[in-house]
């Protein structure tokens, strides 16, 4: 198993004066795996990234490239390579040149580099570019000349610095293809940091989710999404209600949460909780159904507040009493009948409520 | 007869325009004219002629003093920007308190008087200055020494401290403008710090690095205030020819000729060095 591990972050921290920046990193990348830093703008992933690179020099903690500690060796001497945000193409140079660079710090001469230059190119579909200079590229050659860049010299693991951020959407989804596309041909890993959580979820093997420096969950894309560990990773990766409540019953299967008057049944959590303890009861909408037609364990008649057409489905917003929460409807099953001020019976399973001790209120990511 | 248009933008270009007419342009074509006069006890005549042509390429020590002139200013320009380039460097790319402050230090020089800057350097270099007190206090030596003053090497020196600012503030601009991305990449694809410098810093910096060498260039080729103060006999530059013409020799036609001569010869170098330094696609 050990051989196995590309990329190894020990108990890394970094602080820059009196801010953490990462506290306390423990991350395990594997040979081939695509990896995702995911979190909101400032909560340290791009610097986690510039240490594996050797930009950053961490003030706690050893960084293991490829089985050997590289944690005081310099960038310029480390097997890996960086795509940066704004690709960081040298102005100076053309797209060959800019290619050949890194051959050329290798010391590897002329006649050998041209047929690697050309291959690179001709893997991110840029042949003919070769006498363009950076001013002369749109924002996606760019994109893919820093990505050729930092790939002719054939690193061992890659890292990506949110290289689709400037594309606008439907050229992102389409390099968002291309670059899974590379990474499996090459069968090198990929370090991905990116605010987008749909963009990590369709790309990675393995997420680590970070807020203000801390780690708070590693893991597949599906367990990230059904099984957050807290109510930040909750609340940052795709949608989420949240209700409030005093834990009621607890039994062996489930736990009982009284939230506005109602019993609310969730799944049980693996740390302690109390009767009568305060938590926060969190269920996503699309695991909520309107008017069903056999029986749920959780069964609330409410209110319609809003109705929104989203093009492929509608989301629907509901009240009992002080409790507001949404749900997604499919565009097909959706009555039109039912109009604002309707009351409607919604429905979930015990096991789609997920339950967080109330202090975690604080981390959840709130958009207006 | 249809009227031109003028637009808000053209307007903007009337005074620099009318500037560069009255004071460039009309200076430099009455000193072309005057150039084919002659002289005439104190008078210039109407006439026509190439005379002062002939005499000034006729006489060799005329082209040996133009020779050395140019060497001296190349010497001041290479020296200015071997001081400036590592402090512009290091102010602009390695310092993050000071950077301001050592900036304006750099600059202040320039808020002082050209002429007592030249006063100064007169008496640092002088048998009672700076560098002959030192050496003597130390006891190197038991004589002030003659060679720092009245000699090339002084006008050199002199003149170069007078370039430094000139040098440092276009290549001070030029390497913070440089993003620091560029550096990361350069480190990450393998450059350590020199080759980081050889191959990504330095030519990026060349638009700086040319105009701070014009600069300094054309301040030391017209000079002439620092060679007759500081120069000696062996430190005479082209601008003390041109400047007795027009004083002591009173020779107008013949001072037009090597003026213009200077001009002629400073605008191809500084054509072709322009030619030559600007590359393709280097930041702005």
């Amino acid at each position: 198993m050990e051989k196995e591990l590309e990329i190894e972050l020990r108990d890394i921290t970094k602080v820059f004066g009196s801010v953490i920046a990462v506290n306390n990193a423990n991350i395990k990348i594997k040979f081939g795996e695509f990896f995702s830093l995911l979190g909101p703008s400032g909560c340290g992933k791009t610097t986690t990234l510039r240490m594996i690179a050797g930009l950053e020099k961490p003030s706690k903690g050893r960084i293991f490239l490829f089985g050997k500690d590289v944690t005081d060796t310099p960038a310029f001497l480390r097997e890996v390579n960086t795509v940066f945000q704004d690709y960081a193409i040298f102005p100076h140079m053309n797209v060959y040149e800019n290619i050949y660079f890194p051959l050329k710090m290798r010391k590897i001469p002329k006649e050998l580099a041209h047929p690697r230059i050309m291959n690179i190119l001709n893997l991110v579909n840029m042949e003919r570019f070769e006498e363009r200079y950076s001013n002369q590229l749109s924002g996606g050659q760019r994109q893919r000349i820093a990505l050729a860049r930092a790939l002719v010299n054939e690193p061992r693991a890659l890292l990506l610095d949110e290289p689709l951020g400037a594309l606008d959407f439907k050229l992102r989804i389409a390099m968002q293809n291309v670059l899974k596309d590379i990474q499996r041909r090459l069968s090198i890993a990929f370090v991905y940091v990116t605010h987008d959580q749909t963009e990590a979820i369709t790309m990675s093997d393995r997420i680590a989710v970070m807020k203000d420096g801390i780690i708070h969950q590693i893991g597949t894309p599906e367990d990230i999404y059904n099984n957050p560990k807290t109510a930040f990773v909750a609340s940052f990766i795709g949608e989420m209600n949240f209700l409030q409540g005093k834990v009621g019953n607890i039994s062996s299967n489930n736990v009982e949460v009284s939230v506005s008057n109602h019993k609310i049944l969730c799944k049980k959590i693996d740390s302690k909780i109390d009767r009568s303890e305060d938590v926060l009861v969190c269920v996503r909408p699309e695991k909520i159904h309107i008017n069903p037609s056999n029986k749920m364990p959780n069964l609330i008649k409410s209110k319609i507040n809003r109705v929104v057409f989203r093009g492929d489905d509608y989301e629907i917003t509901t009240s009992f009493n002080d409790s507001s929460i949404r749900l997604v409807v499919g565009y097909t099953s959706w009555d039109k009948a039912n109009k604002v001020g309707t009351e409607i019976t919604i429905g979930w399973e015990d096991h789609d409520s997920i339950i967080y001790p109330l202090h975690m209120k604080d981390d959840i990511i709130k958009y207006a | 007869m249809k009227k031109p248009r003028v637009t808000g933008s053209y307007i903007l270009g009337v005074p620099i325009f009318i500037w560069l007419l009255a004071l460039v342009i009309t200076p430099v074509i009455l000193m072309f004219i005057m150039s084919f006069k002659l002289k005439e006890g104190y008078e210039v005549t109407k006439t026509f002629t190439l005379a002062n042509y002939l005499l000034f390429a006729k006489n060799p020590i005329y082209w040996k003093v133009l020779l050395k002139t140019f060497r001296m200013s190349l010497t001041v320009s290479c020296c200015a920007i071997l001081l400036s380039y590592p402090l512009a460097y290091f102010v602009s790319r390695k310092l993050k308190r000071f950077k301001e402050l050592l900036f304006m230090l750099i600059i202040i020089p320039l808020w002082v008087s050209y002429l007592v800057r030249m006063i100064a350097w007169r008496t640092i270099l002088g048998n009672r200055g700076l560098i002959n007190s030192l050496l003597m206090a130390v006891g190197l030596i038991n004589e002030p020494l003659k060679f720092f003053l009245y000699n090339q090497i002084a006008v050199i020196i002199t003149l170069t401290y007078i370039a430094v600012p000139f040098v440092f503030i276009p290549l001070y601009t030029v390497l913070e403008k440089i993003p620091k991305n560029l550096i990361d990449a350069a480190n990450d694809l393998g450059a350590n710090e020199f080759r980081t410098f050889l191959h990504v810093i330095l030519p990026i910096s060349s638009p700086g690095l040319l105009t701070g060498f014009m600069l300094s260039f054309l301040i030391a080729l017209g000079d002439y205030i620092i060679p007759q103060q500081l120069g000696g006999s062996r430190g005479m530059m082209f601008g003390n020819i041109i400047w007795s013409q027009f004083g002591f020799a009173s020779n107008w036609p013949l001072g037009s000729v090597m003026g213009f001569a200077l001009f002629f010869i400073a605008s191809i170098i500084l054509t072709l060095s322009q030619k030559f330094g600007y590359r393709q696609g280097t930041i702005e």
